[in-house]
């Protein structure tokens, strides 16, 4: 499930190819596809994708109700989705004095999170291109990146602290790190793995450096790019839920260390909920670039 | 631009080559090898693998810098290869361009693709296409840089054989419009005598053997049963790649 890659990953976990996942469509989930294809993407996105999806979700949330309303679990311990969603319903339309608002706390965690990635992947690109074309790159940047993922990415909270104080900076620099890392490494690889049968075809081309790198090694390594883009999201996510419980005063990190404080379970479980369909809707995000930039393969598993 | 280079130089031969020579580790696999060939010459290289044919033909590219000797190539060369090496990410159309510096490379590659009969898949990512069409594409990229010298790898040794008779029927067809000297890697004999005007054998590290094939063509198919000069060049070739054929020698 999408949603549980998104706030699960950690760098050293290899996210599934586009391809593998696509070559899993089940038979209904196939015709459904091909009905929808007459229709506008919307629709067709809506059929052949989210409905089958949708199920397991709708089952445990089901689950999840009967078991509450069976008072099996007190409902401190595990409130019911429907006390959850009037909590979210409330937080979002009122600003309480304990909480702020809900959308301005999205707001916040948004920015940071929008920030920090931004910061990380145009720095880890830069990086893992300079690398993967030259030895030289190579050579000096890959033994620093590799450094930096053996690092534990929490670890360097209390150094950054120390460092930087209270404010944005650790914070984003600690999703930024979270984000580089990954993609670093995918767009390395894909870079280093893109066919040397096609390199010696640029040859015999006559192509120039510029077309061969543009034409040829770039679209190549893309595929791993944008699983590596996957992945640092999923990463970024996760950083900022860590960055965001320390020293804040907005976020939904924040949200979540106040009602801790209130034992307050409702609005934690309203935080993470909105972290998950945050998290969601980035890798849908995602998913559609790669729907959109690797159509050439789509057309072969289809 | 091509075909006023063609014009300058049709008095050498397109391709010279002296004392070439090439080890893998300690092993030679090409030595001091002599070759020239001429304008307009379809000249067939077959030997037993790992005699060198590849070797041969990449340094002609200029794709090997480790080979010794001299490698002289005038005009233009254009290489297709035993896997077609389509670019997958660009359309077939697209593959043709790729580093076509003529005024309009789509209009060339629309031409180009109307000649090796794939106008209507101009537009399709090259995982789509057939065995086939995707060496038809290969070819058309090739000749697309009006080549003065056409380098072809084992271009047809995974197609199906219904296919590959349609392929010898084109690339001759090509070879008559165009008229480059071509040089085609191949371990098929039969092949090798419906195409080539000049068959060579490549045999410990040198062309061992040549073949002028004066029979005209066409002499594929079940016609070459019937002319007797190919019957004994076949044998000839045969137990120069080390294989005596029963009852004829």
């Amino acid at each position: 499930m999408p949603g549980s890659r998104a706030l699960a990953l950690t760098p050293d976990q290899t996210a599934d190819p586009p391809a593998a996942t696509d070559a899993q469509v089940s038979a209904p989930q196939a015709a459904a596809a091909q009905s929808a294809a007459r229709g506008g993407l919307g629709r067709r996105l809506l059929r052949s994708k989210a409905l089958p999806r949708l199920i397991s979700p709708v089952i445990l949330l089901a689950a999840w109700q009967a078991v509450s309303s069976a008072g099996l679990v007190s409902a401190a311990k595990l409130p019911p989705p429907t006390e959850v969603w009037s909590t979210a319903v409330s937080l979002a339309t009122t600003t309480s004095a304990a909480y702020g608002s809900l959308g301005e706390n999205m707001l916040v965690s948004l920015e940071r999170v929008a920030t920090g990635f931004a910061f990380g992947a145009i720095v880890a690109l830069v990086v893992a291109i300079t690398a993967g074309l030259s030895r030289l790159g190579e050579n000096a940047v890959d033994p620093l990146m590799q450094m930096l993922r053996t690092l534990p990415l929490f670890g360097l909270i209390p150094v950054f602290i120390v460092w930087f104080g209270i404010g944005e900076l650790p914070k984003i620099l600690l999703i930024a790190i979270g984000v580089a890392i990954p993609l670093y490494l995918n767009t390395f690889a894909g870079i280093r793995n893109v066919d040397a049968k096609l390199a010696e075809l640029g040859q015999v081309l006559h192509l120039s450096r510029r077309e061969l790198v543009t034409q040829i090694v770039l679209p190549g390594a893309l595929p791993q790019m944008l699983v590596g883009l996957r992945q640092s999201l999923g990463v970024g996510w996760l950083a900022l839920v860590v960055a965001e419980q320390f020293n804040t005063n907005a976020g939904l990190g924040y949200m979540i260390s106040q009602a801790t404080q209130f034992s307050r379970n409702d609005v934690i479980f309203v935080a993470l909920l909105v972290y998950c369909v945050l998290g969601l809707l980035t890798d849908a995000l995602v998913r559609l670039l790669e729907r959109r930039a690797l159509s050439w393969r789509q057309s072969f598993v289809a | 631009m091509a075909a006023e280079l063609r014009s300058v130089t049709t008095t050498g031969p397109v391709a010279s080559v002296r004392g070439l020579s090439r080890s893998f580790g300690s092993r030679p696999v090409l030595a001091d090898l002599d070759l020239d060939i001429a304008p307009g010459e379809f000249i067939a290289l077959i030997g037993r693998s790992g005699s060198g044919k590849s070797t041969l033909l990449r340094a002609l590219a200029g794709l090997d810098r480790e080979v010794t000797g001299e490698v002289r190539v005038s005009g233009p060369t254009a290489m297709a290869f035993q896997e077609p090496r389509l670019v997958p990410w660009k359309r077939v159309r697209g593959n043709i361009c790729l580093g076509l510096r003529t005024a309009d490379p789509s209009a060339a590659a629309d031409v180009a693709l109307a000649e090796v009969g794939l106008t209507e898949r101009a537009g399709a990512w090259p995982l789509t296409l057939s065995g086939g069409e995707a060496q038809r594409a290969s070819l058309a990229r090739a000749l697309v840089r009006e080549p003065r010298l056409l380098l072809l790898d084992e271009p047809f040794s995974a197609l199906d054989a219904l296919t590959r008779i349609a392929m010898h029927r084109l690339v001759l067809r090509l070879w008559t419009l165009h008229q480059p000297a071509v040089l085609l890697v191949t371990h098929d004999v039969d092949e090798a005598l419906a195409l080539a005007d000049r068959v060579l054998v490549l045999t410990d590290g040198r062309i061992g053997y040549s073949y002028q094939v004066d029979v005209p063509r066409p002499r594929d198919g079940f016609r070459n049963r019937d002319l007797p000069d190919l019957i004994t060049a076949r044998a000839d070739l045969l137990a120069e790649l080390g294989v005596l054929m029963e009852g004829t020698r």
